[in-house]
């Protein structure tokens, strides 16, 4: 699988950037431009899900045959009593990161640019892996993504989604003590299934 | 432990057995191996009924990383895990090894685990598994170069057990963590483990090419242990069925590699057919591999041609460079890296030596943050043992060591830490009488030179001899002496070369036509590492010629693809007037001033300006009365949403490309540098992102501020160091999560308790000027701008 940036993302990107509608500049035009087809050339994307049964608990919700409960009001909120969900992963991999640190000491103003890039780019993998999943589980589809963090469902939550798709096996995905992810550019996320 | 005697065949999937007899897994699966040692022994003994003579322990993740959140202690684990295997094994006569994956945790510079603490987490681990009677280390599933050889040096220096590392290599032959497959065999091999291979990620046919290319630069016995397959996200069943898998291993077989078995997805019934498969095969010994490797985690180089050493990370007789290594500013240290790589160099050499300065401490972080921007080798650059073994412990990949000489007191001591780490070595022919004149003198010491690395281990093709350059001026009759010398000590020897050639024309006017010159007769008595400015066209330009002349650069490919379509710079030969100064054509931008250049973001026409203004401006009236107020300019701007940020930080390096331009201008003549004063940055402990931070340091910086940048994953005892050090009157701190505020608030604790007289600024997305109040912070800076106004106010 996988995305590229292209002129309908230049609005997100820019607006990641805190632009706030003035007269763009030729300079900045351009740097845009590039930093999208550098962001396509050094994206080496990393996508995996899983299906689980969910199971409705007094104290949480709970993904079937693992020890993963979701805490919180907002998680009940959002997944609507679904019945089953996809929990999923998605990252740019670790040299859109090392890209980005470049830039950062050797060209700040275009650095930031290429880090825009990566927000936008992650969510539209993200995005590209929930149609896959739609395609795959028809006529059921994904609904809206949520993640650790989001709402009142605790952060540590993340750490049984890593453990849960074994990100580090399969797409290189690691959580540091403050429950970080790495490469920085990642995403995890559940989505309740619907028909 | 002959590997290349008869093939043995490993064991297939622990978890995937695990999961197919719903195993209650606790925190982590190796927990079983304590809670229910019967069902991890029964997986074990299907698979040695299936046929594998060494299996390895469920201890995969038993590790202190791993293992905090557990009941039970990593020795408890492991012990446990390898007594079960021993147990099973017995009775078939079949080896155990002792299962170590990767810590889990990410290692820096990318995230916060150190080095020395992945070595004693594998440390525990091996002393645990040695002492409960494994066989074999096995570290397997590893992503990190350098993670993995924090584990084989806690192998070698804990343990005598043979130790087998296997990778996880992704499409293209990269690790995760971009490892390269021929990097990874290069390193290990030169570390000294006894077996290498791929393991997980893909299925046998995805990983042939890898191993392949493995066995392209190592005669290494080879390990291989694939999935079968990747996993149906719906049902969770492995694409390959057995007798599938042991047909896509058939070409492993007919390379001849030494040890097979299978990864996730592989059960008994798959190592049965694999065993059978295998019983018409046997391991192949490769021959010698006497290729001259140096290598990162990223790039490998295979000397057989001419390669570029950039010389520009040395501080000998660079002004700015020092205060750069002074003020810790590692970003000028980077930059100059990039530049050089950027330049055409394929090894950098590294020199961090000051008086005053510890050097041990700060060649190992420069090595960590070069390593993190460029993936060239490097040449680790200093004459003291201990920095030496500093930079080797934690450098990724195989690293050159410049240099010894032909005294055995500095032999001794050198050679034993080269051998140690699995580098290569520069040898200097000189000795305490100094440089011989003539060639045979300098033939005579690299002779022992070569003999005594051989005394330690070290082959041939990592020895490279430096017959050194004597300047034209001085000692002409000698000159080719170091060209007489390079051809010998080839021919005799089959050693490399390299040698520093622009000392030839110390003293002498256009050094380049002596520079270039003399770099082209080197070539052609077989200098193989010239260590020069890659960013010197006229140099690298005749390196590539020689390439083309030579008959190297195949069909002149390069040298086409490089220089068609460019055209030189004009060189004129122009006489000084009397007052020493060459008459200049006056600055075409005359009529522009610095602040639009700033405003534009054009950094090179600033910096023309600048140097045009400074042959009758005060430096301090140009800082004063253009680029700070072209700053406050572009910054009231910025405020005000008529430009953002890309513009702004575009802006403050074209002013920083005109400070540039002041303090060389300030070195030259030896005057003080000019600095506003020094500010403390750096992004608390436990935060890796640094974005936020660094963006605050470009702009303090081109206000004229010095910065001290820490970095990121900064602990409060750090802070409070470099501000008692520096005597530093602000603190810059950055967070950009909840969880890393509370870090924040500790660090502000830890400088007042500590009685400093500094203001603390902080900044991140998750504060606000409430909340920094609150957690003692003296200013809350909502961005770049502001941290601006504020080190104005505190500082001036």
């Amino acid at each position: 699988m996988n995305i590229e940036l292209d002129e309908s993302d230049k609005k997100e990107i820019l607006r990641y950037l805190g632009y706030r509608g003035t007269e763009l500049t030729p300079k900045i035009e351009g740097d845009l431009l590039r930093a999208m087809d550098l962001a396509n050339e050094i994206i080496r994307p990393g996508a995996v899900w899983k299906l689980f049964t969910l199971e409705y608990f007094e104290d949480g919700i709970g993904l079937k045959n693992t020890s993963c409960v979701l805490k919180g009001e907002s998680i009940r909120k959002h997944l609507k009593e679904a019945d089953r969900c996809a929990l999923l992963c998605v990252t740019l991999g670790r040299d859109f990161d090392e890209e980005v640190e470049r830039l950062m000491v050797k060209k700040p103003g275009f650095g930031v640019i290429l880090n825009a890039c990566g927000i936008q780019a992650v969510e539209k993998l993200a995005d590209a892996l929930q149609h896959e999943i739609n395609e795959r589980l028809a006529p059921q589809k994904t609904g809206v993504r949520f993640s650790p963090g989001y709402g009142d469902l605790p952060l540590e939550t993340q750490g049984d989604f890593i453990r849960i798709l074994n990100t580090e096996k399969t797409v290189g995905v690691r959580l540091n003590e403050n429950y970080l992810m790495n490469p920085m550019k990642s995403v995890t996320a559940i989505c309740g299934l619907y028909e | 432990m002959n590997l290349f005697e008869k093939i043995i065949i490993l064991d297939g999937a622990m978890g995937t057995e695990l999961v197919k007899r719903n195993a209650p897994m606790g925190k982590i699966p190796e927990e079983l191996n304590l809670t229910h040692p019967e069902i991890v022994k029964e997986i074990h003994t299907s698979y040695l009924e299936s046929g594998s003579n060494l299996i390895y322990t469920n201890t995969f993740g038993a590790n202190a990383y791993k293992c905090k959140h557990s009941n039970y202690s990593v020795t408890e684990i492991v012990s446990a895990g390898v007594r079960i295997a021993k147990e099973a094994a017995r009775p078939y006569g079949a080896l155990v090894g002792l299962s170590m994956g990767t810590i889990g945790d990410i290692l820096e510079p990318f995230g916060n685990l150190k080095f020395d603490d992945a070595y004693e987490m594998y440390k525990e681990m091996i002393l645990a598994g040695e002492k409960a009677g494994a066989d074999v280390l096995v570290f397997e599933t590893q992503t990190d170069l350098l993670e993995v050889k924090a584990g084989v040096l806690a192998a070698k220096e804990n343990s005598k057990l043979p130790v087998f590392v296997t990778m996880t290599f992704e499409a293209g032959g990269r690790t995760f963590t971009g490892t390269l497959v021929e990097s990874a065999a290069i390193t290990l091999a030169s570390l000294g483990v006894d077996g290498v291979g791929v393991n997980c990620s893909l299925g046998p046919e995805e990983l042939l090419p890898f191993v392949k290319r493995m066995r392209e630069v190592t005669d290494l016995p080879i390990v291989v242990k694939p999935n079968a397959g990747l996993p149906d996200p719906v049902t969770g069943k492995y694409a390959m069925g057995p007798e599938d898998f042991a047909k896509q291993m058939v070409p492993f077989l007919e390379l001849g590699v030494s040890c097979v078995g299978g990864c996730c997805g592989t059960a008994p019934e798959y190592i049965k057919a694999l065993s059978s498969t295998a019983k018409n095969y046997k391991p192949v010994k490769p021959e010698k591999n006497s290729n001259s490797y140096l290598c990162s985690s990223r790039a490998f180089v295979d000397v057989k041609r001419v390669h570029v050493i950039g010389e520009r990370i040395n501080p000998t007789g660079k002004k700015l460079f020092k205060e750069a290594l002074l003020n810790h500013d590692i970003d000028y240290v980077k930059n100059q890296a990039m530049e050089q790589a950027d330049g055409g160099a394929e090894i950098l050499d590294v020199n961090v030596g000051l008086p005053k300065i510890d050097e041990k401490a700060l060649m190992t972080e420069v090595v960590k943050e070069l390593q993190s921007v460029v993936s060239l080798p490097l040449n680790i650059d200093s004459s003291d043992a201990n920095v030496i073994e500093a930079a080797l412990r934690i450098y990724n990949g195989k690293a050159l060591v410049n240099s010894v000489n032909g005294e055995d007191e500095v032999l001794d001591r050198i050679l034993p830490v080269v051998k140690k780490y699995g580098a290569a070595v520069i040898g200097l022919t000189m000795n305490a009488g100094g440089i011989p004149s003539l060639a045979e003198d300098r033939v005579k010491i690299a002779k022992h030179i070569v003999e005594r690395c051989h005394h330690y281990g070290i082959d041939t093709k990592d020895i490279y001899i430096d017959c050194l350059t004597l300047t034209a001026g001085v000692q002409q009759k000698e000159v080719y002496e170091t060209l007489k010398a390079i051809r010998r000590v080839k021919a005799e020897f089959g050693v490399h070369t390299v040698l520093g050639v622009s000392n030839i024309s110390f003293g002498l006017p256009r050094r380049e036509f002596i520079n270039t010159t003399f770099l082209t007769l080197a070539m052609e008595a077989g200098l193989d590492l010239p260590i020069l400015n890659p960013n010197n066209a006229a140099m690298m330009g005749a390196v590539d010629a020689f390439h083309v002349l030579a008959n190297i650069d195949r069909g002149s490919e390069k040298y086409v693809a490089k220089y068609a379509d460019t055209v030189a710079e004009k060189i004129v030969t122009v006489k000084k007037d009397a007052s020493g100064k060459t008459s200049e054509p006056a600055t075409e931008n005359a009529e522009k001033t610095i602040g639009e250049f700033i405003k534009k973001g054009l950094g090179d026409s600033a910096a023309k300006l600048v140097k045009a203004m400074l042959e009758n401006t005060d430096p301090l009236d140009i800082v004063n009365n253009e680029l700070i107020p072209a700053l406050d300019v572009v910054g009231a701007e910025f405020e005000k949403g008529k430009i953002f940020l890309p513009q702004l930080l575009n802006s403050a390096q074209a002013a920083e490309a005109g400070f540039n331009v002041i303090k060389e201008h300030l070195a030259k003549n030896n005057a003080a540098t000019i600095s506003k004063g020094k500010i403390v940055l750096a992004t608390v402990k436990g935060d890796v992102h640094d974005i936020g931070k660094n963006i605050v340091k470009t702009v303090l910086q081109n206000y004229g501020y010095t910065v001290i940048d820490l970095g990121k994953d900064v602990p409060p005892e750090k802070v409070v160091e470099a501000v008692k050090e520096h005597s530093v009157k602000l603190v810059g701190l950055s967070a950009l999560m909840t969880t890393t505020v509370s870090s924040m608030e500790e660090t502000i604790k830890a400088l007042r308790a500590a009685g400093l007289d500094c203001k603390v600024m902080v900044g991140g997305a998750v504060l606000t000027a409430e909340f920094a109040k609150q957690i003692g912070a003296d200013f809350y800076a909502k961005d770049a701008k502001q941290s601006a106004d504020i080190a104005k106010e505190v500082l001036g």
